[in-house]
This record gives C-alpha cells, sequence and structure tokens, in this order.
C-alpha cells in the first residue's frame, strides 16, 4: 500500500486556505477531512509507539496474543479492508483509550493489571475483523461480564464480576465469544439487540439533502472524556427522545447554518449521552481532545439546545484537530491565569483559546436563530446572540494580547477577529443588549472578587486613611488568589435573566412574589429579581443591605456595581476592583461599623486608581 | 485582562443580516504561502508492515508533541455550573 519505509516520507501539510476557513468558523468537507488524515496519522504515531513499549513488556498482554499477533492481526485485517480497519481505529473511543494505554507506558498507575487497559486493541481487532470478514481467532478483555466490540457492540456473560478473558472467533462475519460455558453469539445484525448482546446504536438525520450519522454510545468504556466508565444502556424510551433531539437538532443546522452543517456532516462521529446533574441547572455537554468526532451532551430540553451543544463541542472539535498538527500558541507554557467569560476560575491560555472558538460558533448560532425565528424564540436567541457575542469579545481581546501566540496562531487569532467583527455589526434590541452587557458585566466583577486579591499592605493603609480621615492611598499589585475550587458559585442572576426572557410568566410570579424565587433557587435574592427586572436603584437598596448582613457576599457587592451603572449612577471601581473594595469594607468591619460601600468606593476612586492587573 | 466596561444600552448600528453577508478577504492573510508544512508523518497510505518497520527518528518531532498532549490531555468540559465551559 505504501512505499518502502527507507524512502523519503510525506508530511501532512495543512493549506492557509484551510486555516482561514477554520478561524473563519466553518471547514469546507475537505478541511475537515483533511484534519481527520491527521488524526489518523497522530493515532497511528501513538500506536507504533504503545506497541514498542509493550513489545519491552513481557506481560503486557497477560494471557491475551502476544504483541507480535497484533501487529500480524492487524496487518491481516488491513489487506482484507483497510478502510474498515481504519474507520474502527478512528472511532472516538479509541483515540481515548489510545492516550490512556500511553499514559500507562509512561507511568501512570491504574487500579487494574495493564492488559486490561492494552487488551482493549484486541477487541478493536476483532471488531474490524468481524466487519471485514476476514477470519480471526483471539481473546479479548470481559469487565464485569460485558465484553466491548468497538462500532459494534457488546456481548454480556451474567454472572460475572471483575476482569477475566474471553475467546473469540469470527468467520465470514459470524462472531462467537466463549466465556467458560457460557457462549455469546453476535447477532447477523448487530445494531440490534437480544438477551446477551447490546448493539451500539446509530442514529441518522436528513434534512435538505445534508446527512448526520453519529453513534449513539452508552456502552463503549473510552466514551468519557477520561477514565474508563461501565455501560449505561439507555431506555427506549430516552433513545426515542435523543433521536427525535438529533433530527430537530440537524434540521435546524441545515436550515438556518448550512455551510456549518456540511463541515459537521463530515466530522461528527458520536454522541455519548451524559447523566443529568442534579447540581446544574441546563444542559452541559464536553469533549476530548483525542476523540475526534465526539461530543458528551447531557439529554437536552429540546432540539435548539442540542444543536447548540452540538456546534459548542463541534468548534473544540475542529480546534483540536488542528493543534494535533500544528501549534497555534506555546504550548509548553500552562502559567498563564487568564480571565474567560464563561469560567469562575482562572483559565491558562489554550483553555482561552478553546472557549473563544466555542463561544464565536455559539454566537453566530444565535445570531442565524435570531434572523430566522420571529416572537418568543426570536427574543431568546438575541439575548444569546447578545450574550456569547459580548463574552467573545472580551476574551478575544485577552487572547490577541497574548505573546505566547505563534504565527499561525496570531493569524488564527486575526481570522477570529474578523469574523467577530462581522457578527459586532449586527443589530440586536436594547433590551437584549441591555441584558447581555449586564450578564457579563457582572459574572466579570464576581469572578474578580473569586480570584484576585489586592496586596495586604494596602488594604491596611487605605483602612488606616478612612479611619483618620486621609486621602485613600495609590493602589498597589492585584493578586491572583482563586478561591477553593469546591467554594461553587451558583451564577443566579444569569438564570434570571434567562427566565426573564424564556419563560415571562415564570419570572413575573418572582417578581409578584420574591419569597417563591428564594424558596426554590438556593442564592437568590429579591434584589437580584430587582435588577434583572429593570429596577436597580431598588436593587442597590438591596444589595447594600445584603453586603452589611454579609460582608463576604460577592454576589451582592458584583450586584451592588451592575446596578449602580444600570441606574445611571456607574462606580466603575464596583466592576473593574470589586475585589479591592470588598477587601477595604472587610478591614474596616473587623474594628467599627463598617462604612456605606457605595460611599467606600467613591472614597477609594478617587485616588484614581490604575487598573494594574 | 480589562474589558470594554462601557454602559451602552443603545448601538447605533446598521441592520444587517450576517446570514446575507459576504465573508470578508483576511486582511493579514499571506496568499504566497499555500501550505503550512507539519512534522507529522502522513500515514494514511502506508501499510502496518510498512509502519513497523519505519526508523523511530523519522516519528521523533510529532511524537514528542504528542507525547506531552496525552500527558496533560484536553477535555472540554466545565467546572461544576452551567453554561461556563470552555
Amino acid at each position: 500500500m505504501s512505499a518502502d519505509p527507507s524512502g523519503p516520507a510525506t508530511f501532512h501539510r495543512v493549506p492557509v486556505s484551510c486555516i482561514d476557513e477554520l478561524s473563519d468558523g466553518l471547514g469546507e468537507p475537505e478541511t475537515i477531512r483533511l484534519l481527520l488524515a491527521g488524526e489518523y496519522s497522530r493515532r497511528m504515531v501513538l500506536l507504533r509507539y504503545l506497541l514498542k513499549a509493550c513489545s519491552a513488556r513481557p506481560r503486557a498482554f497477560g494471557e491475551l496474543p502476544s504483541v507480535d499477533a497484533v501487529w500480524r492481526d492487524l496487518a491481516a485485517v488491513e489487506r482484507a479492508s483497510a478502510s474498515t480497519l481504519a474507520e474502527v481505529l478512528m472511532y472516538p473511543p479509541v483515540g481515548v483509550w489510545l492516550a490512556g494505554a500511553v499514559r500507562h507506558v509512561l507511568g501512570e498507575r491504574t487500579a487494574d493489571p495493564p492488559w486490561t487497559t492494552f487488551g482493549y486493541l484486541h477487541a478493536v481487532i476483532l471488531a474490524a475483523a468481524a466487519r471485514a470478514h476476514v477470519a480471526l481467532r483471539t481473546s479479548i478483555p470481559v469487565h464485569d461480564g460485558v465484553a466491548i466490540l468497538p462500532t459494534l457492540g457488546a456481548a454480556r456473560f451474567a454472572g460475572h464480576c471483575g476482569w477475566a478473558v474471553a475467546d473469540a472467533v469470527t468467520t465470514l462475519g459470524h462472531t462467537v465469544l466463549r466465556l467458560g460455558d457460557a457462549t455469546v453469539v453476535v447477532p447477523v445484525d448487530p445494531t440490534g439487540d437480544t438477551a446477551d448482546w447490546w448493539g451500539l446504536r446509530q442514529v441518522t438525520a436528513t434534512s435538505e439533502g445534508r446527512t448526520l450519522r453519529v453513534w449513539l454510545d452508552d456502552i463503549d468504556p473510552y466514551r468519557n472524556v477520561a477514565d474508563p466508565v461501565p455501560p449505561a444502556r439507555l431506555d427506549p424510551g430516552v433513545v426515542e427522545a435523543w433521536t427525535e433531539a438529533i433530527h430537530g437538532a440537524w434540521r435546524q443546522l441545515c436550515g438556518q447554518w448550512p455551510e456549518y452543517a456540511d463541515s459537521m456532516s463530515a466530522g461528527m462521529r458520536s454522541i455519548t449521552p451524559l447523566p443529568v446533574d442534579p447540581e446544574r441547572d441546563a444542559a452541559h455537554s464536553a469533549s476530548s481532545g483525542d476523540a475526534f468526532g465526539a461530543a458528551l451532551i447531557s439529554q437536552p430540553a429540546h432540539s435548539t439546545a442540542l444543536a447548540v451543544a452540538l456546534v459548542h463541542e463541534f468548534q473544540h472539535i475542529k480546534l483540536g484537530g488542528l493543534l494535533h498538527l500544528a501549534a497555534l500558541h506555546d504550548e509548553t507554557d500552562v502559567s498563564d491565569q487568564l480571565y474567560a467569560p464563561w469560567r469562575d476560575d482562572p483559565r491558562p491560555l489554550s483553555g482561552l483559546f478553546q472557549g473563544v472558538y466555542a463561544f464565536m460558533g455559539i454566537a453566530e448560532f444565535w445570531c442565524r436563530r435570531a434572523a430566522a425565528t420571529s416572537a418568543h424564540h426570536h427574543v431568546i436567541a438575541e439575548f444569546e446572540f447578545a450574550y456569547a457575542r459580548r463574552q467573545t469579545g472580551e476574551a478575544l481581546r485577552t487572547l490577541a494580547s497574548s505573546p505566547r501566540l505563534t504565527a499561525l496562531g496570531r493569524r488564527f487569532v486575526d481570522g477570529l477577529r474578523a469574523w467577530r467583527r462581522r457578527l459586532r455589526s449586527v443589530e440586536v434590541s436594547a433590551d437584549a443588549e441591555r441584558a447581555a452587557w449586564t450578564a457579563a458585566a457582572d459574572h466579570r466583577a464576581v469572578w474578580r472578587l473569586r480570584n484576585l486579591r489586592p496586596e495586604q499592605g494596602w488594604v491596611a493603609a487605605a483602612a488606616d486613611a478612612w479611619r483618620f480621615g486621609g486621602p485613600p492611598p495609590s493602589t498597589g499589585r492585584d493578586l491572583l488568589d482563586p478561591v477553593s475550587a469546591d467554594q461553587l458559585w451558583r451564577y443566579v442572576r444569569e438564570l434570571l435573566h434567562r427566565t426573564r426572557i424564556i419563560a415571562p410568566a415564570r419570572f413575573a410570579r418572582w417578581v409578584a412574589e420574591p419569597d417563591d424565587l428564594t424558596r426554590r433557587i438556593r442564592d437568590a435574592s429579591a434584589a437580584d429579581v430587582a435588577l434583572v427586572d429593570g429596577r436597580p436603584a431598588e436593587a442597590v437598596i438591596g444589595y447594600v443591605n445584603e453586603i452589611a448582613r454579609s460582608p463576604g457576599n460577592f454576589a451582592a457587592w458584583a450586584g451592588l456595581g451592575v446596578s449602580l451603572a444600570a441606574a445611571g449612577r456607574p462606580r466603575w471601581l464596583l466592576l473593574r476592583r470589586p475585589h479591592a473594595v470588598h477587601a477595604v469594607y472587610r478591614r474596616l468591619a473587623e474594628t467599627e461599623k463598617p462604612p456605606d460601600p457605595v460611599r467606600l468606593a467613591d472614597w477609594l476612586a478617587s485616588a484614581d486608581i490604575a487598573i494594574v492587573h | 485582562m480589562v474589558g470594554d466596561l462601557d454602559y451602552r444600552p443603545e448601538f447605533p448600528v446598521d441592520r444587517r443580516r450576517i446570514v446575507d453577508r459576504p465573508r470578508e478577504r483576511k486582511p493579514n492573510v499571506d496568499h504566497s504561502a499555500e501550505d503550512v508544512r507539519t512534522n507529522l508523518v502522513d500515514l494514511t497510505e502506508t501499510s502496518f508492515e510498512d509502519l513497523r518497520g519505519y526508523d523511530d527518528a523519522i516519528f521523533e518531532p510529532s511524537l514528542i508533541r504528542f507525547l506531552r498532549q496525552v500527558e496533560r490531555p484536553r477535555a472540554n468540559v466545565g467546572s461544576g455550573q452551567p453554561d461556563r465551559i470552555d
């Protein structure tokens, strides 16, 4: 199939036009295939590294066939059908498994013996052989009675716990697995279920001549972003709901953003349903840089939520693929601690880069949805568009100012900025813009309260000056000092903004009965409702009272700053350096009745404090 | 780190629909550079027999990068709160 390995090698090349397409949010199917080709080569390099490492470990595969047998079987299946083998090797969980197996070689410890990890490769080869109708006799790992055949399904042996090895034979597509006295025959149509077989389900959605074909993966142990997980078979009713949502999301994407649908059709391979998290109020999703084409998504409330999640994750997938081919920033330094408008914690440059790309996609999705809808749906889309656009603006400026971008990275970021300029020229209603500004400024203020603190010497000097009637000191440096990760913050006001727009009747009830809100939503307050309802002066009074009762309430400090701005009485220090005002206030509160926080902010601002951070 | 905090409730911009707008040409694109060479060997047409026979050195530049990526796996996932994920 290939030239003599001693001959000159060919290296992947990325056309500039592809980079520009990707930074413009899209990516022609040909560009996505280029990323897929890079992913394939990456997996081959890592697989070769893994097998060479295993060959130096006599018991790497335990009772399973040896490394030499693996090379031989791979070659045999490839000779019969290289495309089938490639399809199985490109199954997203194979990428997650491969990365984990390589980490194991590099020294990562796991509770289970190494062959249980490495042996997934035997299952990959068996699945490819079965699909390619290649005769093969091998053995594969079984965990808690479940033997996975990647891209096909799972054989189930009742009554088995822990790890075991099943013998497997496949001939002309007829595959049988044996464990002890038990036998499982893989159905001729492996997508269906039998008493001892779960087929890997696939959903195919077609709209306007475009097709999305994805596995609905609830069984593969490597379908998660990190450690292996047990199967979580979906009930038929849930599968039906997912299928309906996928069809609906695909119709929306094809109708509103057809070029993007073309791109996604070429690159999206699987959806892993995530369990609903009772701590979360909305749909959540995830993806892994090692699993090109896979999105993990919680069951969506409606097809629009799924469409947004698919765009979000596909943005990550595309950028992850490009980053495997070429560096866009210095990858060796992860010391940056940057503000990302969608996160509570400081993020490294790589995380901010990913987030910006994802949220640019989200912004454009909502922009197009706003243009394609009317009435209630239009109002929702306008807010979401305005909010995501505002978030990406600040994050893009941070990204563009980084000295750690490579030349290619700078070109990519310039492309993102051009994309955002287009989005910026789209008008939205004043109400949507106002709500978006409020939500974004609010988040940033709380982030600063949670993650920054002024130097203690400056705090002491400011407190002394206040007590003795002197002028405020010039500012010192802000230090990064994130609160502990377990101090979760529920961004209640973001939820309220969305509720006001999405469910106005419910919001009106909360306006009429704030007690009903505080009973239902932890950490919510009457001041929050007043702010979101467009009564900022009332909110100011509420937040001042909340601060007096609980000076460490970050949300109240941020709410005060946002409310004052919304009321036309902005105290910028409460938005730019709320952590400084908060720190001085608390220092004063240790020894005396604390001052009015607005007066304190005015006094501190009179020093014309420069923004240092 | 400081973004625009201007409170601008009204934005006097033209109403334009993005779906109707042509993509603008990138101002910084060097059109003389047609493609970027990577350090990853193209193995899409390489058989497993040949893959095994290659000299290690040819994979080294990309392998070093990949191992670094694998050791710090990239997961795009939230940290416990809704809608705020990378």
